[in-house]
Formats: structure tokens, C-alpha cells, sequence
């Protein structure tokens, strides 16, 4: 149960930090409302991949770069895409 | 029936009011002062004796100490030690608010956002801060994806910058919301007790066990905070 709250709660708050910061870039620049929905748009992205870091046990690593090099630690080392 | 979003209500216990700002003594701030002096109780009690072998109270202190100082150690990687004291009070504050609330009669401190989303904040601004501090400006190039090619960049820049600004956010909300739930379901099936009458054993033994779980998740929602703050700490000090 820790684990399905941990993910639905990274899943909405990502989407809404995403929408949050794009209707703040609305705001700055009068763009209304396409700001909010591209920042809806990468704010769910982001917390997909946010998802998939702490499912995969990257435990939500920023930066591709750990995340790439915490998967080869976990696999034997000829494992590059 | 009573209201189960009753118990998370502010109640001033001693009203002070200072130049038309309410900074009143709450039964929150008393459960966080009781958290406190039961920590610095415990811990000092404890080691008061300092036997090389351990009796029962120093061994439960020093498991403590070695559980947060090894989550420490494998979270946060090398030059993380000097800020053990902090993550250790982080730890017991929260552990301890989440462990009161339990109690019959208590305030959950932990189960208000305003609370966990001032904890979240500082460890965030913290660690942003020590990042700055110890890379410069080079700290921004834990956005840049390494390993993907650079047309993907401006894809992949704001997603990572989503990511990390919903860190504070998630950290809070988490705990708060588990907290939350937790005791609302507690109060929901206590209700039904008295109504059933004698079926009243069957919510009586829900309680039983749901509260065996909220201890569990009082514990484990703890660590978890805790070790999000190092894993936010070892990015910040070990950039890739």
C-alpha cells in the first residue's frame, strides 16, 4: 500500500507542480492558456518518468545520467541500449 | 455520530496574541513539544550510563543511532556525515509525531500539510543551497542529460525540472496524506462501534488491526521521508 500511494501521489503532484509553472509562465508572459497546457503536458511527463524511476528502484534519480549509470550497476555491465 | 474531521482541528490551548498576530500555544505545538522532551528524554536516559556493552535501554538508543547514521552512510555516499545531526532530528521528529498521534487522546502534528510542507521546504531549499554551494553554477548540469544526445535536450531539460521541483510537494503531501487517511479510517470504523451494539465486536476488531497497520505505516512513512532527504542530499553533493 506504501508503494501505490507513493507512486498515485508522485503521478498528481508531478502533473500539477507541471501546470502550476506553466500557467506562472502564462502569467509573465500573457500567453494564455497555452502556457498551462504545455506545462500540463511535460508536468505529466514528468512524473511518468518519475514513476518509472521509483518502480524501476532508481528511487527517483534527477538527472539521466544516474539514472543510466544506476542501471548498470544493477545489471551486469554490458547493458547499454 | 461525531465528525471524524473533528480531530484535526486547532484548539489554542493558552491564547497569545502579539500585535494583532495569533501565535497561540495549540495543542499541535504541545504534541510537538511533548515529541521533543520525549526524544531528548529517551536518548539522554539512555546514555547515561555509557557501558561498553550496551544494557537494554543504551542498545535500543544505539540501534536507533546506527539505523539513521547507516541510511545516512548508504544513501548520501561519501561527506555526508556532517550533516547527520539534522537528518537524525528530521527522522525522530517525524517518527515521534507519527508514533503520538497513535496515543488515545493525541494530536497527529503530522497529519497538517503546513507542518510536512515546512519540513519538505527546508530539506529542499537545504539541498539546493549545499548543491550551489559546493558545485557553483556547475550544479545546473544535473539537468543536462548525459548519456542521451543533445537534440532531445530541450524535451528532456523541462522534464527534469518538473521532476525536481515537485520534490518539496511530494515529500509533504506523502506524508500528510498517509497520516490523514490513516486516522480518518480509525475514527469512520471507531463509529460504528457503539451503533452496531453487540455486532459491535466486528468494527471493534477493525480497529484493532487498523491501528497495528497505522503503527506500521507511522514507522515506515518516517523512514521513507528520511530517506528521500538523503537520496535528495547525495544529488546534490554527487552531481553524476
Amino acid at each position: 500500500m506504501g508503494l501505490g500511494f507513493r507512486v498515485a501521489i508522485e503521478l498528481v503532484v508531478c502533473t500539477v507542480v507541471g501546470a502550476g509553472l506553466g500557467y506562472g509562465f502564462d502569467v509573465w508572459l500573457g500567453s494564455r492558456p497555452f502556457g498551462m497546457v504545455i506545462g500540463l503536458g511535460f508536468g505529466f511527463a514528468a512524473g511518468v518518468t518519475t514513476i518509472y524511476r521509483v518502480v524501476k528502484g532508481m528511487d527517483e534519480a534527477v538527472g539521466l545520467g544516474r539514472a543510466s549509470r544506476e542501471r548498470e550497476t544493477r545489471q551486469n555491465p554490458p547493458a547499454k541500449d | 455520530m461525531a465528525s471524524p474531521i473533528e480531530q484535526f482541528e486547532i484548539k489554542p490551548i493558552v491564547p497569545i496574541h502579539v500585535g494583532g498576530v495569533d501565535i497561540s500555544f495549540t495543542n499541535s505545538a504541545l504534541y510537538m513539544v511533548i515529541a521533543v522532551v520525549v526524544a531528548t528524554v529517551f536518548l539522554t536516559a539512555a546514555m547515561s550510563k555509557r557501558a561498553l556493552i550496551p544494557g537494554r535501554l543504551q542498545s535500543m538508543a544505539e540501534m536507533v543511532f546506527e539505523f539513521v547514521a547507516g541510511m545516512l552512510r548508504d544513501n548520501a555516499g561519501a561527506g555526508s556525515q556532517k550533516y547527520f545531526p539534522f537528518i537524525f532530528t528530521l527522522f525522530m521528529f517525524v517518527l515521534l509525531g507519527n508514533l503520538l498521534g497513535l496515543t488515545p487522546y493525541s494530536f497527529a502534528y503530522t497529519s497538517h500539510i503546513v507542518v510536512t510542507a515546512g519540513l519538505a521546504v527546508m530539506v529542499f531549499i537545504g539541498v539546493t543551497i549545499i548543491g550551489f554551494v559546493k558545485h557553483g553554477a556547475g550544479y545546473l548540469r544535473m539537468f543536462f542529460p548525459h548519456g542521451a544526445p543533445v537534440i532531445t535536450a530541450p524535451i528532456l531539460v523541462p522534464i527534469e525540472l518538473v521532476s525536481y521541483l515537485s520534490r518539496p510537494f511530494s515529500l509533504s503531501v506523502r506524508l500528510a496524506a498517509n497520516m490523514t487517511v490513516g486516522h480518518i479510517m480509525l475514527k469512520v470504523i471507531a463509529g460504528f462501534v457503539i451503533s452496531l451494539g453487540v455486532f459491535g465486536i466486528v468494527p471493534f476488531a477493525g480497529v484493532v488491526g487498523v491501528t497495528f497497520l497505522e503503527i506500521g505505516i507511522a514507522c515506515l512513512q518516517a523512514y521513507i521521508f528520511t530517506v528521500l532527504s538523503c537520496i535528495y542530499l547525495h544529488d546534490a553533493l554527487h552531481l553524476h
